[in-house]
């Protein structure tokens, strides 16, 4: 998962691992990298994902650009309400085309806060419509998300699942063992998921 | 009916006494940024007075160093240097090691035990090590506070770098519970030059600094998000941090601000009367290039190559780390290899936060005070290293379990790490602390590659 910092990456994650949510002022800043590890069912078929969080700030580039390499699957997050997360996006994309060495990489565009939506302090910068043109341009999939609120959570995980070719077709042909040769960080699958990773 | 009342009242009295010091331990490791097994177990009233009596009572070096001849009345720190020094030398500090500092020859903890068998052999040993090591805390801490209250009112300690006693003030921030708390903040300056550097002292400019005020706001209510001090917004501990962060910001332009710092600046202002330029004065020592080139004065500090762009001292301070492990540890080293696991997982949070980031803050603060004292890397690789040699036998046999991955990686990351030492943090202070010949300053310069 990458993305300015503050845009509520782990957030995001806590919510897809553990269904839970932290009020912003109980959340430290993530330092380096965070990990969590989530088995998911989807059609019927367990998924196994390892998924890596970076620190937004521009100088832990250093540090976490080893976590594209072999990733099946980036989540790149901005926050509806800050534009100029929404306008170092492209930053982001050179940075994943320099460090991902996997051509098929997945890529999905994940717009969050949008609960804060129409509240008074903080309200939207970035339109749906714009968020969504701009994935088109990228040729990448696309969520807006609140973390908060549970939308769209689920769905920008389960998209990359369905979207990520080695993993997704070859499962549904049941090559599920297949699908392990490929998992990353050389984890040894014996419990019949197929595993993915992305950052 | 009188006596029984009598009995009673002995067993409260008895009660209340070893309560005291549960609650001291409480105050000083009660306040992690999330909360912790520790914590909740306090809120549920489920504490294990034997685990915090340990923080509290747990003094392993302290029998090995010559506290007792110091009184208070006829002390002279001038004058007891030779003899205190002689002393130092003759007492063996490796006596009643259960972790014995000859790295390549030693039979490791529970190398032939299961992972259970070690956990309650391990519990027994530290009972034992109770029983023998009672003695009343409070002489010692007594004895510490005389000891560096001296210091600080001696006209010659003016300068820590220069004075002839600095081993004997080394030997006692490594003994007992270290600096006490209620000194620590003048100490703290003391060591660190703040208050009497001769050169230019920086002038805090708190001005907003306009590269980096939005991201410093941002994590201001993301630093310590629990503890009193920092947890309400606009709170006076927020708006210190604020500070400091934006004078150093101010100062030191090619750095400015990285996430971390806030982590680790956030210590400083815990400790009682602690005021902003005094912790921006301390701040701008540790993060200093200079220093450790004197044979006067060996500590190195320079935190700010961590942190500047491209984190070379991190990148550095990782591939030290990963040497150690190499040759020290290489059975460990091996199997996290094949697994994947890199240290960068782990331990870029615990040296971009001088381990604040999640472990106990009176750990933290013994880590702060070595740091002061010894010099900033070698202290934080003494610390990692020794953590990773502790948890050596659980992490061999968790790595060759079928999820291996991640449950080594859920070992090795925030709290977990420190199961092992059961709240017993002068163990893990001991384990650091033995350290010495391997890993040095100088010693490191072999791994700069």
């Amino acid at each position: 998962m990458i993305g300015d910092s503050g845009t509520g990456k782990s957030s995001l994650l806590l919510r897809f691992t553990d269904d839970a949510w932290l009020q912003p002022e109980e959340v430290a800043a993530t330092i380096g990298v965070d990990f969590k590890v989530k088995i998911i069912d989807v059609d019927n078929k367990k998924y196994k994902l390892t998924i890596w969080d970076t620190a937004g700030q521009e100088r832990f580039r250093t540090l976490t650009s080893s976590y594209y390499r072999g990733a099946q699957g980036v989540i790149m997050v901005y926050d509806v309400t800050q534009r100029d997360s929404f306008a170092h996006l492209e930053t982001w994309f050179n940075e994943l085309d320099t460090y991902t060495t996997n051509p098929l990489v997945v890529k999905m565009l994940v717009g969050n806060k949008i609960d804060k939506d129409g509240s008074n302090d903080s309200s939207r910068q970035v339109s749906r419509k714009e968020g969504e043109a701009f994935a088109k341009r990228m040729g990448t999939l696309f969520v807006e998300s609140s973390a908060k609120s549970r939308s769209g959570v689920i769905d920008a995980f389960v998209e990359v699942i369905a979207e990520t070719p080695e993993l997704y077709q070859k499962t549904a042909a049941h090559a599920a063992r297949a699908a392990n040769t490929v998992n990353l960080d050389q984890q040894n699958n014996q419990s019949g998921e197929s595993g993915g990773s992305c950052c | 009916m009188e006596s029984h009342n009598g009995i009673t009242a002995i067993a409260r009295h008895a009660a209340i006494t070893t309560t005291a010091p549960i609650t001291t331990a409480i105050k000083a490791a009660n306040a992690p940024r999330r909360i912790s097994s520790l914590a909740a177990s306090v809120a549920a009233g489920k504490l294990d007075g034997e685990r915090f009596n340990s923080t509290a009572n747990f003094s392993p070096s302290i029998r090995s160093l010559p506290v007792t001849n110091i009184a208070s009345d006829d002390f002279s720190v001038l004058k007891r240097i030779n003899e205190i020094n002689a002393e130092l030398a003759a007492t063996n500090l490796e006596s009643d090691r259960s972790f014995p500092p000859n790295l390549g020859s030693e039979t490791t903890l529970a190398s032939t035990e299961s992972i259970a068998q070690h956990h309650a052999s391990a519990t027994a040993r530290q009972s034992e090590k109770e029983i023998q090591r009672q003695q009343p805390v409070s002489d010692n801490d007594r004895q510490q506070i005389t000891f560096f209250e001296s210091v600080l009112s001696d006209p010659d300690a003016a300068d820590f770098a220069k004075i002839k006693f600095a081993p004997l003030v080394k030997a006692r921030i490594r003994s007992g519970s270290g600096i006490p708390a209620t000194l620590r903040r003048r100490i703290w300056l003391w060591l660190a030059g703040a208050n009497i550097r001769t050169h230019a002292k920086p002038v805090p400019n708190f001005t907003p600094n306009s590269r980096f005020d939005k991201i410093i706001r941002q994590d201001l209510g993301r630093t310590f998000p629990e503890h009193p001090l920092f947890k309400v917004e606009n709170g006076a501990g927020q708006k210190s941090l604020y500070n400091v962060l934006t004078a150093y910001a101010n100062y030191d332009d090619d750095c400015g601000y990285c996430q971390g710092l806030s982590f680790l600046i956030a210590p400083l202002l815990m400790q009682d009367g602690m005021t902003e330029t005094e912790a921006f004065a301390i701040f701008v020592r540790l993060m200093e290039e200079s220093g450790g080139s004197s044979a006067v004065d060996p500590r190195r500090f320079a935190l700010r190559s961590l942190f500047i762009s491209d984190m070379p001292g991190l990148h550095l301070i990782l591939h030290q780390h990963t040497e150690l492990l190499r040759i020290y540890l290489p059975a460990l080293d091996q199997s996290l290899s094949v697994l994947g696991i890199t240290p960068t997982m782990y331990a870029s949070q615990w040296f971009l936060t001088l381990f604040t980031y999640s472990f106990p803050l009176d750990l933290v603060f013994r880590i702060y005070d070595l740091i002061l004292s010894e010099g900033a890397v070698s202290t934080l690789l003494k610390f990692s290293f020794a953590i990773l040699r502790r948890n050596e036998p659980i992490l061999l046999a968790t790595a060759a379990q079928d999820n291996g991955f991640e449950e080594c990686l859920n070992i090795l990351r925030g709290e977990n790490v420190l199961k092992v030492y059961m709240g017993n943090i002068a163990v893990l202070i001991e384990d650091a602390l033995i350290l010495d010949s391997v890993i040095s300053d100088s010693n490191l310069e072999t791994f700069s590659a």
